[in-house]
């Protein structure tokens, strides 16, 4: 079917020209606006005098800047098109009615050459405001990546739960099934079993500890509460809490990077946690003898934390997947057979995202790993207080 | 009416030429190296093109349908299954289908079935040195059998489809598609004319 050219006394084009939700020029076949609608006009916030009887590409100087001039003179060839927004965003600078965040209106433009018989005397370009329905896509786009980050982290966490809650029961069902049964067992054997059992609530108490807090923070029920905290302070308490397993492996830990005036603003908690989970990774891969030091350093804007340790180190392509939520590995054994949970890097990277900063790793596999942690120097406007 | 092996040669050719034209837009536009595969082609009656496409496709297809005129004229169709129009969609988007809205698909097919067709179209006008005119693109979702009721409908003059199968690669996925172009038996022999005297 052909367009023909309507006469502006026809009522049917006076209508469309007045009524339509959609826009509306006609052009001659030099490009010379011949008529423009009332809708075009008032999203693009011209009068008609300054469209009509002026070049279209003088009266929307936007068509040739963005290079898009060569579909209107295909269509003066007799070829129809279609341009969408998804691939062209937009044909005409129009505000859009629909939302008034999104900015330039967003169009689907179906150029068509207008025919008198066989000749094509011009063009009617026909324009449609598809910003509602792109908002609406991003928006389900969004909705589906919070779906699949949530399914994810369902995911990752049954699959912690069945294998690290469930196998070390079994550990401990044994041991304790020897202490009950075996009476025959010297007094060295019986503490080296208690001593056994003991490291394992040890890291059974751990690791709840932490899928306690991984889950208030799935479930919004973790409260950042941020103070000044001096970083020593809490180093201090974590070499405390390690120091039976740094003996035991005679690790050497070096603190002295954080200096007593070391002060960030951060959750206090969130932080002690951040640090503990690397501290007790660096120990963990770190074989007898080895050496661990914690170190801050500040920058411009953050406060940089880093764990490193010259122990087994990491695979170049395992280390690009540690802090990912969909990764679908578990955690691998200490150097002295420790277990783990995979569950730590992930409250350490979930505590971080929260606590606005970042976290990144280096490693040389045999050589050791760096964990490093940046935390803003401020993430409110509060000034930091005395609250030390 | 068949084709002899020399024009059928010289048809793939010319469409190649056409189809690499159009690959270079798609690619431009989204900014994915585009392939399309060599195109084979076929002349059938246009009453035996339900069978031809029957084993083809599936009973739900995508067209994208534009009428062409000028000294040659007929229809022409991009023709997708349903899921390999989903699918191509989603590669040139780079998206899930979940995100995007079937108006949203339409306006997409539309545009990638335009290029196609125009590319085509254009190069079969270039040959024969003559204009060739088409309308705005129309998508329609609909049956194969209902698909050849329309286009046949209105037509008094013994029919032709020229039927063009390729496929497009993208981003490592390949997706069959057809183009489907009914000429009236006059258009049809003034094209093939022209062919042989390029030879």
């Amino acid at each position: 079917m052909r367009i023909k050219n309507y006469t502006t006394s026809d009522s049917l084009y006076k209508w469309i020209f007045e009524y339509a939700d959609f826009g509306i020029i006609i052009t001659d076949h030099e490009l010379t606006v011949t008529d423009v609608n009332r809708w075009l006009l008032e999203q693009a916030g011209k009068e008609k005098d300054s469209v009509q009887g002026k070049h279209l590409l003088e009266a929307f100087t936007e068509i040739k800047e963005r290079k898009l001039e060569h579909y209107l003179y295909n269509a003066l060839h007799g070829a129809s098109t279609i341009l969408t927004a998804r691939f062209h965003g937009y044909l005409l600078k129009l505000r859009s009615e629909h939302d008034e965040q999104a900015g330039i209106m967003k169009q689907t433009v179906r150029i068509t050459p207008l025919y008198d018989d066989d000749l094509i005397t011009g063009l009617i370009i026909h324009i449609e405001d598809v910003t509602e329905r792109l908002i609406r896509e991003e928006q389900m786009q969004k909705q589906n990546e919070e779906l699949h980050k949530l399914n994810s982290t369902k995911d990752r966490f049954f699959r912690i739960i069945a294998h690290d809650l469930r196998s070390p029961f079994t550990a401990l069902l044994g041991f304790s099934e020897i202490l009950l049964n075996d009476e025959n067992m010297t007094e060295k054997q019986r503490r080296d079993i208690i001593k056994m059992l003991h490291d394992s609530i040890g890291d059974n108490y751990v690791f709840l500890e932490n899928l306690l807090k991984w889950s208030q923070l799935q479930t919004g029920h973790f409260e950042l509460q941020f103070t000044n905290v001096r970083l020593k302070e809490i180093t201090d308490h974590i070499i405390s809490i390690a120091t039976p397993l740094i003996r035991s492996k005679e690790i050497e830990v070096d603190v002295s990077g954080i200096t007593p005036d070391t002060i960030i603003y951060t959750d206090k908690q969130a932080i002690t946690s951040v640090i503990y989970n690397l501290f007790f990774n660096a120990l963990k891969f770190t074989p007898a003898g080895g050496r661990v030091d914690i170190r801050s350093v500040e920058d411009e804007d953050a406060t940089i934390i880093f764990v490193r340790d010259n122990g087994v180190g990491i695979k170049e392509e395992k280390l690009d997947k540690l802090f990912r939520i969909d990764e679908k590995t578990v955690s691998t054994p200490g150097t002295n057979k420790e277990r783990g949970s995979g569950m730590g890097l992930l409250l350490v990277k979930e505590f971080v995202d929260k606590l606005g900063g970042e976290i990144w790793a280096e490693s040389i596999e045999g050589a050791g790993s760096t964990f490093y942690i940046s935390i803003p120097l401020q993430v409110t406007g509060e000034k930091p207080g005395e609250q030390v | 009416m068949f084709l002899t092996e020399v024009q059928k040669d010289a048809l793939t050719e010319l469409i190649n030429i056409g189809f690499s034209k159009s690959a270079a837009s798609l690619s431009e536009l989204t900014g994915y190296r585009i392939l399309l595969g060599i195109p084979e082609v076929k002349l059938m009656p246009i009453a035996e093109l339900a069978n031809g496409l029957s084993h083809l496709v599936d009973d739900k297809i995508i067209t994208v349908h534009q009428i062409f005129n000028g000294p040659v004229a007929g229809d022409a169709m991009l023709i997708l299954n349903h899921n390999d129009s989903k699918r191509l969609v989603n590669l040139m988007l780079n998206e899930n289908d979940a995100n995007i809205s079937d108006a949203s698909m339409k306006d997409v097919l539309s545009e990638v079935g335009n290029i196609m067709l125009n590319s085509c179209l254009g190069m079969f006008g270039n040959i024969l040195k003559i204009r060739i005119t088409f309308t705005v693109p129309q998508l329609q979702l609909e049956t194969l059998e209902k698909l050849i009721r329309t286009i046949t409908i209105d037509n008094v003059e013994i029919s032709y489809a020229l039927m063009v199968s390729m496929e497009f690669r993208l981003r490592d996925k390949a997706i069959s598609s057809f183009l489907i172009l009914v000429l009236g038996i006059t258009s049809l022999e003034q094209l093939l004319l022209e062919i042989e005297k390029l030879g």
